[in-house]
């Protein structure tokens, strides 16, 4: 007996040759426990070549973000349905099929100054001053993978003019601000990114493949770390 | 172009081609990282360019666990030295691990906490969480629960931002330039544009990783295809080692997990059964029936399946329902993994089947990373010498992020005492010429596309190239290859003839790697008429000191493949001592 199907629609557009995109279907035979990854990855191999991005299978990488249904996710993490839409990331453009140009996220990444800054050089090592409680804290932070699903669902950033850089971004200044071995005033720097702006309405959260609370670990921590400063 | 992270430099056009000039060109995003902040370091110009989006893809950033960094007395660096040769059972570059160990028990990792801003897992007292690890004399692997190379390389990532080092991502290399027996850089695509880009460089550093796609099962990312043992070989590089394969055990099952890593079983609490429900480790070693080194349980399971007493998915079953309860908090992430695709490790078995894993093999250096072409560097998994037959835990994260920074370095020294390179123009035509012509081939009859050519090398050396090595099996592996060159890879052809985004075109490019290293495996796996280390021959079951204290070194002499013996280098550990 030939297996069951299910028909996937692909998001098909290379805006070089294409006037516009379109939805290409696909059967695709139904295996046990199938992700969005699995059936990409069937139809490129088995029916026609697709671009898409992934690397790790394992939600690590972060890789491989695209819309399901009109949804943010992994692809390697959600579940495949039958019928089911797969489009690229919006907010971005699209370089061909699946694949979005991310460069600007990366390019405003850079210009946060995301890493440790540190003039007082460490006595020793390991430094007394990272303790147990201080490592528990860190770890809160550094399962951010930069899949951008939160940036892309993120209502407060689809307002005209806001000065919001988005959850993902934010993620990147609380992580520094928290970390009492760095010097620069981070939360200055959220201030003027936008901080004030997010309305916690938690949507960033319901799509964090990681399960992080962006709202409370970094922005509710970042505005206590300002209140208690009296900058808003 | 697709330079995420930074903005390109100019190009320039010379002999009508896209040509980028650096002193240090760095060829992947792992140990690459590191060797471009060294080099960045010592004042010299460097660009670091990736496969895939640079911080994503690669293995360093999905490595996890453990990095042997801390030696605290009595352990130190001549301890870690004689448990790597030990381990290595010989074959390692005593020279190599000299300075490594030095190195390591200088504290070289553990500084980097504090200068990159990330944390090492601490005790509720304060201290280091150390791990003693198989093999290791001492506790000196330090853990990072969970995404602890990432966090790793979080910082290391934020450093090369913060240098404004250029960093290329989406360029497959194609091919190392040479003009007169040096490396002078190399011919790169674009992926998105499909464009052409030339590298001149005083110093090339490869740090492009391992092979694990070569396999029907690894844990290795997309990526890891082998292209720069391939790429070294075809610059004319010798490589050593290139039979020694080292597997864990991952999951065979579902399709979602294939190939993801779990561990040892002593490791992660778990037990190994066939499908029987009979725990075979018995046969093996009945005392320690869980508790066997990597490449001896590996053998058993493969034995099982073999025999027929494998699971319907072609593993054997794993218990890993009393992990939990174990202490084995970064084996934690394995459970929300597997329930989400409806596997409970709790209550179910998880199926599973030794997986390729890392690879001690590769290119060879001297103890200054320096290949056998000048100007040519390689470091971590794609160079040989420093994990010898077999490699220890935490010893790879530790290589990657130690001698990463000492390749870049000693590139950067030699590129500040060069002058320009010399591009032979003739040689990138060719080099173009036949990558384009992948494109626009047109086959007679059906053409085969790379990914089914892929599957082929896969299964086969899945089949013969594994833990189970025997003549007559690497002989029908290296048949069934020849087969594959002569008949399938001149009808290879892509869906498109479109440059952009192709990754018909890159895999095809993968393919051709992938064929060439295949065929370095077996050639070495057959030559090594012994056992030892991860290298295992059913005909030749014991290690043979008389005849196989030696490297097998591959290399290309008159545009074929020649294998040759060198006796190992030693300096302060003598076989037998």
């Amino acid at each position: 007996m030939p297996k069951p199907n299910m028909t996937v629609h692909v998001h098909r557009f290379d805006p070089t040759k294409d006037n516009e995109p379109r939805y290409k279907s696909y059967k695709v035979p139904i295996e046990e426990s199938m992700t969005v990854l699995d059936t990409l990855m069937y139809v490129n191999d088995n029916i026609e070549p697709i671009a898409f991005r992934y690397e790790c299978r394992f939600w690590d990488c972060g890789a491989c973000g695209v819309m399901a249904n009109g949804r943010p996710v992994l692809a390697c993490k959600q579940a495949a349905q039958d019928g089911m839409k797969i489009g690229p990331l919006p907010i971005f453009p699209v370089i061909k099929d699946l694949v979005v140009d991310i460069g600007s996220y990366y390019r405003k990444r850079s210009q946060l100054r995301p890493f440790i800054e540190r003039v007082r050089k460490p006595k020793e090592f390991p430094e007394p001053e990272v303790t147990y409680e201080v490592a528990q804290k860190y770890r809160q932070y550094v399962d951010c993978i930069d899949c951008l699903l939160c940036q892309v669902v993120c209502p407060v950033l689809k307002k005209p003019g806001t000065k919001f850089i988005g959850p993902a971004l934010i993620t990147y200044i609380a992580r520094f601000a928290v970390d009492s071995r760095d010097e620069l005033d981070r939360v200055t720097i959220a201030l003027s990114e936008g901080l004030s702006e997010c309305t916690l309405c938690g949507e960033c959260n319901k799509v964090c493949p990681k399960g992080r609370n962006i709202a409370e670990v970094d922005i509710m921590r970042l505005r206590e770390l300002a209140k208690e400063r009296e900058l808003m | 172009m697709s330079h995420i992270g930074t903005q390109i430099g100019d190009l320039v056009v010379l002999e009508d081609r896209r040509v980028f000039e650096t002193d240090v060109l760095v060829i992947g995003g792992g140990a690459g990282a590191r060797a471009a902040i060294a080099a960045n370091e010592a004042g010299a110009k460097v660009a670091l360019v990736d496969k895939g989006v640079f911080g994503k893809a690669g293995i360093t950033q999905l490595s996890f666990g453990i990095v042997c960094a801390y030696l605290e007395p009595p352990d130190n660096a001549d301890v870690l030295f004689s448990d790597m040769i030990r381990a290595g059972e010989f074959l390692n570059n005593q020279k190599l691990v000299e300075v490594f160990a030095e190195e390591i028990a200088a504290g070289k990792v553990l500084e980097l906490e504090g200068k990159y801003g990330f944390v090492f897992d601490r005790m509720e007292n304060g201290g280091l969480v150390r791990k003693k690890m198989g093999g290791h004399s001492y506790a000196r692997d330090l853990v990072v629960t969970w995404n602890d190379a990432p966090c790793i390389w979080r910082g290391v990532i934020g450093d090369l931002t913060k240098r404004g080092i250029e960093v290329l991502s989406e360029i497959a290399i194609t091919d190392l330039l040479t003009c007169h027996g040096l490396c002078v850089g190399a011919l790169g695509i674009d992926i998105v544009s499909g464009d052409f880009i030339v590298f001149r460089a005083k110093s090339t550093v490869l740090a492009t990783g391992g092979l694990g796609q070569v396999y029907k099962f690894t844990d290795n990312s997309r990526g890891s295809t082998g292209d720069g043992f391939a790429m070294a070989y075809r610059a004319g590089a010798e490589l050593r080692d290139m039979e020694y394969v080292q597997t864990m055990l991952g999951f065979a099952w579902p399709r979602a997990l294939r190939g993801i890593g779990i561990g040892e079983p002593a490791l992660v609490g778990g037990k190994l059964f066939n499908v029987k429900e009979e725990r075979f480790g018995e046969k093996v070693d009945p005392i320690n029936i869980d508790n066997t080194p990597k490449d001896v349980h590996g053998r058993a399971v493969l034995r099982e399946i073999r025999e027929g007493r494998g699971t319907k998915h072609g593993g054997v079953y794993f218990d890993l329902t009393r992990m939990g309860t174990e202490k084995q908090p970064h084996y934690y992430y394995l459970y929300p993994l597997a329930a989400n695709v409806g596997l409970d490790l709790s209550k179910d078995y998880a199926e599973t089947v030794p997986v390729e894993h890392y690879f001690m093999g590769g290119v060879y250096v001297n103890e200054n990373h320096e290949s056998s072409v000048p100007g040519l560097f390689a470091v971590a998994e794609v160079a040989s010498g420093l994990h010898g037959a077999e490699r220890l835990a935490g010893c790879s994260v530790a290589d990657v992020t130690v001698f990463g920074y000492r390749a870049g370095k000693k590139a950067a020294e030699k590129a500040l005492r060069s002058g320009n390179p010399k591009i032979d123009w003739e040689q990138v035509a060719k080099y173009q010429t036949k990558v384009v012509d992948l494109l626009k081939r047109k086959t007679s009859g059906k053409g085969v596309r790379p990914v089914a050519i892929k599957n082929m090398i896969r299964e086969l050396m899945w089949e013969h190239a594994h833990l189970l090595r025997h003549e007559k099996g690497l002989k029908t592996a290296l048949e069934g290859l020849r087969r594959i060159r002569e008949q399938y890879l001149p009808r290879m052809k892509m869906s498109s003839d479109s440059p952009r985004w192709n990754y018909d075109w890159i895999e095809a490019l993968e393919t051709a790697n992938m064929t060439m290293v295949a065929e370095m495996i077996l050639r070495s796996a057959l030559a090594r008429t012994e056992t030892r280390g991860a290298h295992a021959r059913e005909d030749y079951p014991k290690k043979d000191n008389d005849n196989w204290l030696k490297n097998i070194v591959t290399k290309c002499v008159n545009g074929k493949m020649k294998l040759t013996t060198r006796p190992v280098v030693v300096t302060k550990l003598k076989p037998g001592e």
